[in-house]
């Protein structure tokens, strides 16, 4: 079965899910929990100023490749091959790779973490579950397995009600919403990226236009999808919203510092009392499988898209070896990976987030160019508004990073 | 052999040596088999692109492209018929070999010298092509390690790009429409969805009809979202009413209301009443292409009735004899009715015995039923046993087998 019949399927499986819902809900995955508690234990409503601003980027940049993907038919890597040639393809694919095989870590980290809160050692759950994500992929078990995975990430919504009951200063949460707060230190600059790498990730973007697509959107019908991806966008926030007042208001205010998941589960205590440690566990392990589950595969189908190698999954190892071999590689090093000893589960994590932030820049100036490419879009290329916003965020990303460089070069103690 | 990403970018010399340009891409004509390079796209340092007509080049000893006079008062290219650029067009873009029967990125393109000039002769698809387009190739070398160029004859491709906007590429794709139509189905389900409509375009309504029914389930919605609403009912029209239904059936209630009153009223009809039967029912499974006789009618007659109504059908594989009210009388195979006697009443001769499914059985016990007792298809009848339809034994296979087993069997049944 091809991926595409496979990506298609989901669609019908998950109707009431449009393709922009899940690569919105696929925002918050382990890196998006882990990102977004840290951000609330460590910086309060510090950070928050940034969630208006980074919807806006999340909804403009989401709708750039939407409408990619509607008008002409084609995948990004794709696009990107016919467009630029061979060289920079190989140089785009390599930072997907780089992006999507960190984000692979991250939802094993994930995984890992979630089997400590019930005291199953990550030795025998990142085997495990690498096997059954590989056996997801091969076996194209996908209707069964994502509605699960979905079900079990639901958990996470709890974090809405934690948020609630752990009474927040709603007047300051409301006013650290519009009133930016700067740090001039590399750790402030360092959880930025991070948070911007976590809810706009360059898996999302492929993942999106692919979608598109494949489901064989006209322009007529553009104005629907729009919709679904703005929505998906604003929901992907707003769970961001509430997953850092959460820990804002419990962890912050006790000093508590997100370096485990246990202390991530505790800002789901004010809601589910006991109960916490598990609610969390499942919600962070159902996410984790839902993007492990995807991630390598799709990687997979872009690359080989690109450079045009054979990508079927019911096709056998001879017949499609670079295919099969790279979705099975990126699942084996993702686990393999979090396997190192002694390795910091939600450190890691965070860590591959910022690495996404910094790999997006990358990606957003692939998005840009040919969003503005008469040949490729024709009267569908970006407006004024749609440009500066996003040249916009580019922008700032790209400063944030020199940023970053300079102040750990002047001062290398941070 | 020279390879066209060689060509590109190389500079371009007037007969004092002097670089006048850098060759942007090269044109050939766009409908033919081995097509000799007609033109030469010409990037001056400063200015725009300029078409520069094979006659007033020539191919230095270094194997660059030189001028034949100087560069002012070189004329520019006029093109006769549809041409086709290389760069911009071909390579990196997906085109279809023909007899391969797939979809593949071109990774270069091959010419030969041929008195003087270029002709397009292969398309490289190898990943040794890629490694040399990445500049690897030297270092491989270097390394002992030797690549073989893969390629395919220029002639067994059809080009698919014409780019989303700009001049559509008018090629015929005549070899495609020669294709079993599983092969085009195959063809049709690696293309990008913008190529696809371009393939589907060149083919009439019954060659794509035939191969629309064999693409996944998947595929077809996507195909018939992308569509002119007209020309998907004209497809819809000459697919199986059981298989226009399936697709209308999982399409959007407003879209499939579209298609279905641009259908013909009487395709339409029997489309409807397909739709309502619930899916996982054997009426969900059915067609109601059905070829019916009464009792009364001689064999000859039969024959004829058969002929009449059978003209416009895929399959026929039993005659159903119903009496006035359409109830379910007997059954006879087209063999038995052709040996019968002319002028037997079909009453005789028909087998009044028959295994029947009911439009509320689920699909699983009608497809059992035909598995069971080796059937090429069953009739399903309402309460009051008159026949409704029929289910065949490809669309049973389809509930019985798994996808990937069902890829793997010979296609005996379906359009053989």
């Amino acid at each position: 079965m091809r991926l595409g019949q496979w990506r298609r399927r989901l669609g019908t499986a998950l109707a009431f899910l449009g393709p922009g819902l899940i690569a919105g809900a696929a925002g918050d995955d382990a890196g998006g929990i882990a990102t977004y508690a840290s951000v609330g234990a460590q910086y309060g409503y510090d950070l928050l100023w940034i969630i208006g601003p980074i919807t806006i980027a999340l909804i403009v940049v989401q709708l750039q490749v939407a409408r990619m993907g509607v008008v002409t038919g084609k995948g990004f890597a794709e696009l990107i091959r016919e467009e630029f040639g061979v060289k920079w393809t190989a140089f785009a694919m390599l930072v997907l790779l780089i992006a999507n095989g960190s984000v692979t870590v991250a939802e094993f980290a994930g995984i890992a973490a979630a089997g400590e809160l019930f005291n199953l050692p990550r030795f025998i759950t990142v085997p495990i579950m690498a096997i059954v994500v590989w056996l997801i992929v091969v076996q194209a078990s996908y209707t069964v397995a994502e509605k699960i995975f979905i079900a079990l990430s639901a958990a996470l919504l709890t974090y809405v009600g934690a948020a609630l009951l752990a009474h927040p200063d709603w007047g300051h949460v409301a006013r650290s919403l519009v009133t930016p707060v700067f740090h001039a230190d590399a750790g402030y600059l360092t959880t930025f990226v991070a948070l911007v790498g976590t809810t706009i990730t360059p898996y999302m973007l492929f993942y999106l236009q692919s979608s598109l697509s494949d489901k064989g959107v006209r322009l007529e019908d553009y104005p629907a999808e729009r919709t679904d991806v703005a929505f998906g966008s604003l929901l992907t926030t707003i769970i961001a919203l509430f997953i850092i007042v959460s820990t804002a208001a419990t962890l912050h205010t006790s000093g508590i510092v997100v370096d485990s998941a246990d202390n991530a589960a505790r800002a789901l205590e004010p809601l589910a009392g006991e109960y916490a440690r598990v609610l969390f566990g499942i919600g962070l392990f159902g996410a984790s499988m839902l993007a492990a589950s995807v991630l390598p595969l799709s990687t997979a189908y872009a690359v080989c898209g690109a450079f045009g190698w054979e990508r079927s999954i019911s096709m056998s190892w001879s017949q499609a070896p670079i295919f099969n071999g790279l979705y099975t590689a990126l699942i084996a090093i993702g686990a393999a990976f979090v396997l190192l000893p002694g390795l910091p589960l939600i450190q890691v994590i965070v860590a591959t987030q910022f690495l996404n932030g910094l790999l997006l820049p990358i990606v957003l100036i692939f998005v840009l160019r040919l969003v503005n490419d008469r040949d490729v879009m024709g009267n569908h290329t970006n407006g004024p508004v749609f440009n500066v916003l996003s040249y916009g965020t580019t922008g700032i990303l790209i400063l944030l990073t020199v940023s970053l460089l300079v102040i750990s070069v002047i001062n290398p103690s941070q | 052999m020279q390879y066209v990403s060689e060509l590109i970018g190389a500079p371009v010399r007037d007969p004092d040596g002097h670089v006048v340009g850098r060759v942007a891409d090269l044109l050939v004509p766009a409908d033919a088999d081995y097509p000799a390079i007609e033109a030469v796209a010409l990037k001056p340092a400063r200015g725009d692109q300029r078409n520069i007509p094979w006659s007033s080049l020539r191919v230095l000893d270094d194997g660059k492209l030189g001028l034949a006079g100087p560069l002012a008062e070189t004329p520019t290219f006029d093109p006769l018929v549809q041409q086709l650029s290389l760069a911009r067009q071909v390579i990196d873009h997906q085109i279809i070999d023909v007899n391969g029967v797939r979809v593949v990125r071109v990774n270069d393109l091959q010419l030969a010298p041929v008195d003087g000039s270029y002709r397009l002769i292969g398309v490289d698809i190898s990943t040794a092509g890629l490694l040399r387009r990445l500049g690897a190739a030297r270092m491989l070398s270097a390394l002992g390690l030797k690549l073989t160029p893969k390629a395919i004859a220029w002639e067994a491709i059809e080009p698919v790009e014409s780019g989303t906007t700009g001049v559509k590429l008018k090629v015929s794709h005549e070899d495609l429409a020669k294709l079993h139509p599983s092969d085009i189905a195959q063809i049709i389900s690696q293309l990008d969805q913008h190529h696809v409509h371009e393939v589907l375009e060149t083919l009439d309504d019954e060659a794509a009809a035939d191969a629309f029914s064999e693409v996944n389930p998947d595929l077809q919605l996507a195909l018939i979202r992308g569509m002119e609403p007209e020309r998907a009912a004209d497809i819809l029209e000459e697919m199986e009413p059981d298989d226009a239904a399936d697709i209308l059936g999982d399409l959007e209630p407003e879209r499939a209301r579209d298609l279905l009153s641009r259908m013909d009223v009487d395709e339409a009809d029997d489309v409807r009443e397909l739709l309502s039967y619930p899916d996982e029912s054997a009426g969900g499974l059915m067609t109601n292409d059905i070829v019916t006789v009464p009792p009364s009618v001689t064999a000859e007659q039969a024959i004829q009735l058969v002929r009449e109504q059978a003209a416009a059908m895929d399959n026929v594989y039993y005659v159903y004899v119903v009496d006035d009210a359409e109830r379910l009388l007997g059954v006879l195979s087209l063999r038995e009715l052709i040996v019968a006697e002319p002028q037997t009443p079909i009453g005789r001769v028909m087998h009044r015995e028959l295994l029947r499914g009911r439009l509320d059985d689920s699909q699983d016990e009608a497809a059992r039923l035909i598995a069971k007792y080796n059937l090429l298809s069953l009739p399903i009848v309402d309460d009051e046993g008159r026949l409704k339809g029929i289910v065949t034994v490809d669309d049973a296979m389809d509930v019985i087998l798994p996808d990937d087993w069902k890829a793997r069997l010979p296609r005996v049944y379906a359009h053989s």
